[in-house]
Formats: structure tokens, sequence, C-alpha cells
């Protein structure tokens, strides 16, 4: 009796245990992470002009299809947050066309592995003129993401390496799950704070 | 690793099976509080955890047997921005640690006959750390196995010819290893004592 009792009570002790083990995130925007990223040799004050597309091209692994962009609702906002702090850094928008110091190029998808490199060719394909150069989009820091991505990446206008390539400057990598209503704030949200956890951008 | 946990265990089988006069089976209820690295990772103190001990008495005040214990410490970390050179990463952390201590133990106690049991005793051992850190859909795991002591105090208090109820302070000690610089968390134990007469 006394076996079966000292038996029972350390299964119960095990079960409890094993029953409130903890647990991880509980909400969705729990999940979201902002990424930073940036070459420490790039003199970002030595700058002063951006460009910026007023689209937010979806990149989806079938380059052979049209190009698919965001849709404008959701993008507008996204857009205009990364104005807002652009310029509250002291950076002045200007036309693509007007040779600005730096572009900033967004890109988002919803893939699970996306691999560096791998979509370096979409870029022409894109965002056409930003091509004639030449120019492939260069060597990512980052080799995955899961569920939905919004990718910022700042190039160096004035960069050309021997393959057309322009450098990276500065990249911020908003990760999260999608299919949510509250999805365009939490993009916002992390739009925000990548800028906030980069105080270089900062020059003026 | 594995092979040093079996000779450990063996080796407390065999020592404790040498004695005569009385063995115990013990399962506590052990809370945790982190110290030095440990407590700088996970603040938060441990609600979770459980232990199983095997005793042999080769002398009315002295056993000798084996402690196995689990501690699973948690902690949830607010949003907040983490920098290594140039990347920064912000988001939510979900921190845990899962430790394993395994000891063979020697206690020696102050008065045998009594029916309260003050008691100190070390064990030495090992002690198994998986630290794990989550954030968005990704997680960073370690792993280290490390040489351990365990120093400990307690009271036994007689609740009846077979059993006992324990009260336990041990402090877990586990040594630098596999990267992971010393390991050591104090732990508050409450335990029924389950008494067996040989003899």
């Amino acid at each position: 009796m006394k076996q079966k009792l000292l038996s029972f009570l350390t299964l119960m002790v095990i079960s409890f245990l094993w029953g409130c083990y903890p647990n991880g995130p509980e909400y969705v925007d729990e999940y979201d992470v902002a990424v930073t990223n940036y070459d420490k040799d790039f003199n970002f004050k030595s700058k002063s002009t951006y460009s910026l597309p007023d689209k937010i091209v979806i990149i989806d692994g079938k380059p052979d299809n049209p190009p698919q962009y965001i849709k404008d609702i959701n993008a507008a906002p996204l857009l205009a947050a990364i104005d807002a702090n652009m310029q509250a850094n002291g950076w002045t928008k200007v036309d693509v066309t007007k040779s600005p110091d730096v572009q900033l190029l967004p890109a988002s998808w919803s893939t699970t592995t996306i691999v560096g490199g791998y979509w370096g060719n979409y870029w022409c394909w894109y965002y056409y003129y930003y091509c004639g150069g030449g120019w492939y989009y260069p060597y990512s820091y980052y080799t995955s993401f899961t569920t939905g991505t919004l990718l910022i990446t700042m190039v160096d206008s004035n960069s050309d390496s021997l393959d057309g390539s322009k450098k990276l400057s500065w990249t911020a990598g908003l990760n999260g799950l999608l299919g949510y209503s509250s999805d365009v704030n939490r993009a916002k949200n992390g739009i925000n704070q990548a800028f906030k956890q980069s105080p270089y951008l900062k020059i003026k | 690793m594995k092979k040093s946990i079996y000779i450990l265990i063996a080796a407390g089988m065999f020592i404790a099976s040498g004695a005569r006069a009385q063995s115990s089976f013990t399962t506590y209820y052990s809370m945790g509080f982190g110290t030095g690295d440990v407590n700088t990772y996970i603040s938060a103190p441990s609600f979770r955890g459980f232990g199983m001990e095997y005793k042999n008495y080769i002398k009315p005040n002295l056993s000798i047997g084996i402690d196995v214990a689990w501690n699973v410490f948690y902690e949830r970390k607010d949003y907040d921005t983490y920098t290594s050179g140039t990347l920064s990463v912000s988001g939510v952390q979900y921190r845990y640690i899962n430790a394993v201590p395994i000891f063979v133990n020697t206690n020696y106690y102050f008065k045998p006959g009594g029916k309260i049991k003050p008691y100190v005793g070390l064990g030495i051992g090992t002690m198994s750390m998986n630290r794990k850190t989550e954030m968005n859909l990704y997680y960073i795991s370690e792993d280290s196995w490390n040489f351990a002591l365990k120093p400990e105090a307690g009271i036994l208090f007689n609740a009846n010819p077979e059993m006992d109820i324990l009260i336990a302070g041990k402090y877990n000690y586990g040594f630098a290893a596999n990267g992971m610089t010393a390991q050591s968390y104090f732990t508050l134990n409450l335990g029924l004592v389950w008494k067996r007469h040989l003899d």
C-alpha cells in the first residue's frame, strides 16, 4: 500500500510539474521583432538626401510573374512612417532621378525561407529605374525569415563595385505573424523601433 | 558524459547497497533561486521543480545515497533591444533553464534517534544545464554538463515510524564547462521520506 501511495504521489508531482511547464508567447505581437544592421565604415553624417519608392514590392519567389505590390492602403502608412523617421533624423527626400545620396528599398514577403542573394536579381525587375548601372542587390546579412517580413534596405547611390552592385549601408528587417487586423500598425511600430535602435542614422 | 552519469549512479547504488540498518526514499518539491550567472540570466525564482533521493544509512547518523532533481527556471523579458556589434534586435524574449542535478550524497545527522533530526550533507556529481532563449520564432539553445558540488542542510521531522517530513536547503554549484560559466542556484525543498527498515 505504501509503495502504491509513493508511486502515485510521485506520478502526481511529475504530471503536475509537466503540466505547468512554462509556455512562450500568448499574443501575436509578442512574436514581433525588429532587426537592424549597418556598415560601420559608412559615414552617414556625410549624406543628406534619400529616395523612397511609392510602393512596397512583394517578393513572391516567382520572378517570371509581373511584380506584385502591397496594397496602397497598407503600403502608404508604412512608407509615411519611413519618411517621417528619415526626416526626423535630418534627411531630405528627393526623387530618385535627382541623384540621392542613399536609396531606401522596401520589400515584403511572407514565405518561410529566403536565402540572401537568391532574390538579388529581382531588384532590376521590380525597381527597374534603379538599374541604370545594371547593379544587383548586394549580399544581405540575412539568410532566412519566416512568416511576414518587411525589409528596408539603404544603399549608397555612389558606391559602384566592380560587378556594378551598390553598397549596403543599413538594413532593417521586421518580422512577425501575418493575417491579423493589426498587421499595419505592428509594422509601423516596427519601423519606428528600427529607427529608434539606429541612432547613427541621425545626421542633424 | 553519459558514461560518467552511469558510473555515478552505479557507484551510488553500490555504496547504498552496503548499508544494513535502514534505507529511505524521498520525493520532494523544489523551489529554485538562481545565483551568479543563473540569476543574471533569469532573476525570477523557479517554482517548478521536484526531486527524488534514495538513501542508505551506514550508521544511525550517516547516510549515503543518490539525489536527482529537476528545476525549471523561466522568465519573460519585456520588449527590449539587444545589441551585439552593429546588429540590434528588439523583441520579447522568453528564457528557460532546465537544470538536472545528479549527486551522490553523504549526510550527517545530529540527533539520529530524535523526533527532529537536523542534518548537513555534501553531494558530488554532475549537473545538466540547458539554457534556451526564444525570440520571435527562433531560439538559441546551449547545453552543458558541469561537474558539480552540493552542500545542503535540512531537518527531518519524524511523522511516524515509516515516514519523515523533509525541509532542506541545497546549493547546487556547477563548475564552468562546455563554454558555459559556472552555474549555481539555491533550492528550498519540502518532501516526504518513506523509511524502510531492513533489519
